[in-house]
């Protein structure tokens, strides 16, 4: 593995070099803080019981899934967001509190950068019934970059990445990183290595899958007047749980779970959300003790009274 | 969130389905809801003075709830929105007050604390003390700085956000200033346009 880098001050420049590769090992660029802080070793850090302090709060790098860029070949770029014990960041819906961590990408004209995906976030709750959702010790924000089908083989491409999160304890903090990277691009000539999908697959692993991946579930959404319900009943799953995405805990008023005839049930109740509205959310359960998380979507019901349903496929 | 299409599709039995399935939800949850009388309080300023929300019948009142060690509060206050809101709104007749439902030993507690805050940031308003978060509870207050209008007839014209802009950045391209334009339409007698929104901000630090 790499070496991970410590956070300086938020503002801060930062720049990434491809370390000495070739032996199989991930390619985790090494941050190399340009001031502030000093590099983390694993032998110093506290034990998980002991909060980290302000300045260890969280550490941030990049990390890609290929060794050199290739025309026209998108590859995945993680913002890894290291946080320390105790710290937690925050999702897309950070919830009630907090703030959305984000991590942007400014690379060259040409250049397509997608969307974030964040991984499965965790539930925590604060007194005064304050839900936030979530990251403790490690999440990554994931996004596929795709270069233009024309690159000049003799440069390398230079990126930047902007992450800004806050992390909270009992206070909060927030930071801002910007992390450089210089990555070669493959020389023309010879077979284009495709990204190494062993690379990234423990990011990976922690997004929730699609909906399409959804077996045996039914979400059924009723907007009356001024009110929103939606249901989720599912076959041999427990402890399901639908973290609302953004606007759907907007209006969050009750959220009930039970079990009928080995059907788990999880019903919510929104104010009505706006016209023609999609709730979005991750729907969280067990199976067969395994955890599992899926992105869902639920359109606006057209007649107003339409269930909706995810069939086995 | 990466999403793909959605491959929800209507179901067949969906009729049966919604006149046996589900689960029966008891009433909401407690809290001041816009629209409706917002919940009266008493509570101590810095020097220990009671101030009520019943002082001030007939007039506008603002309750901005406040953590003068919360990132979100000190940029509002520092060089954002609040740097000069609450005054320009006073001199228009309205009353601001600040809340603040920090429990005993939790950041942003005690009257030096905040006295030294309002100092720092010319804060000309009283900042109330509510130590047991009953007043925040009741208003349903989550985060610093949440606000609440309400009209001159002591209903609860707006709850949410200072604006769209967490730390001075907005959400969607330009920054719009909810509390500013809650103000001026009960001001002319309207409700507001957009009555609640979502609060951002830190959590209210409340005691366990």
């Amino acid at each position: 593995m790499g070496r991970r880098g410590t956070e300086p001050p938020a503002g801060t420049g930062a720049t990434l070099r491809r370390p000495m590769s070739g032996l199989g090992a991930p390619l985790l660029l090494a941050l190399l803080a340009a001031a502030g802080g000093r590099p983390a070793r694993a032998g110093d850090a506290p034990p998980p019981t002991t909060p980290a302090p302000e300045s260890e709060a969280v550490k941030v790098s990049a990390s890609l899934d290929v060794d050199e860029i290739a025309p026209g070949v998108p590859f995945t770029l993680a913002t890894v967001f290291a946080v320390g014990p105790g710290w937690h960041i925050y999702w897309e819906n950070p919830g009630d509190a907090g703030l959305a961590t984000e991590a942007r990408v400014e690379a060259p004209p040409g250049f397509e950068v997608g969307r974030v995906a964040y991984p499965v976030p965790e539930r925590f709750t604060s007194p005064g019934d304050v839900v936030s959702y979530g990251y403790s010790g490690e999440a990554a924000l994931l996004m596929t970059v795709t270069p233009p089908a024309a690159l000049p083989a003799d440069r390398p491409t230079r990126m930047k990445v902007v992450a800004r999160w806050l992390a909270c304890l009992d206070a909060c903090v927030p930071g801002r990183l910007e992390l450089s990277l210089e990555v070669p691009t493959a020389p023309s000539g010879r077979p284009i290595q495709p990204p190494d999908p062993a690379r990234l697959a423990r990011h990976r692993a922690r997004l929730p899958l699609p909906a399409a991946d959804l077996r045996w579930a039914e979400i059924r959404r009723r907007d009356a007047e001024g009110e929103t319900e939606l249901e989720v009943r599912m076959k041999g799953a427990g402890d399901v749980d639908l973290l609302p995405g953004k606007g759907l805990d907007v209006a969050l008023r009750e959220v009930r779970r039970g079990e009928e005839a080995g059907v788990a049930v999880l019903g919510m109740r929104l104010r009505a959300p706006a016209p023609g509205e999609v709730l979005t959310g991750v729907l969280k359960l067990l199976r067969d003790g395994r955890p599992e998380a899926y992105s869902i979507e639920v359109p606006a019901s057209p007649g107003g009274g339409d269930p909706r349903k995810v069939v086995p496929p | 969130m990466s999403l793909r299409a959605p491959s929800f599709r209507v179901a067949a039995a969906a009729a049966f389905l919604l006149a046996t399935g589900g689960i029966s939800f008891s009433a909401a949850p407690a809290s001041a809801e816009v629209g409706r009388p917002a919940p009266a309080f008493t509570l101590p300023d810095l020097d220990g003075q009671e101030v009520s929300l019943s002082d001030f019948r007939g007039r506008v009142v603002v309750l901005e709830w406040f953590n003068p060690g919360c990132p979100f509060v000190k940029h509002a206050h520092g060089e954002g929105p609040l740097k000069d809101m609450a005054r320009r709104a006073s001199g228009e007749g309205v009353v601001w007050l600040a809340v603040n439902s920090g429990a005993p030993g939790k950041q942003g507690h005690g009257a030096d604390v905040n006295r030294e805050a309002a100092k720092a940031w010319s804060m000309d308003h009283p900042i109330l003390l509510d130590e047991s978060g009953k007043v925040g509870r009741a208003y349903g207050a989550k985060t610093t700085p949440q606000m609440f209008v309400i009209d001159s007839a002591g209903v609860l014209a707006y709850a949410g956000g200072l604006d769209n802009a967490p730390l001075g950045n907005p959400e969607g391209g330009a920054r719009v200033d909810y509390v500013s334009s809650a103000l001026a339409d009960v001001k002319s007698g309207r409700s507001p346009a957009t009555p609640s929104t979502k609060p951002y901000g830190c959590s209210v630090k409340y005691g366990g």
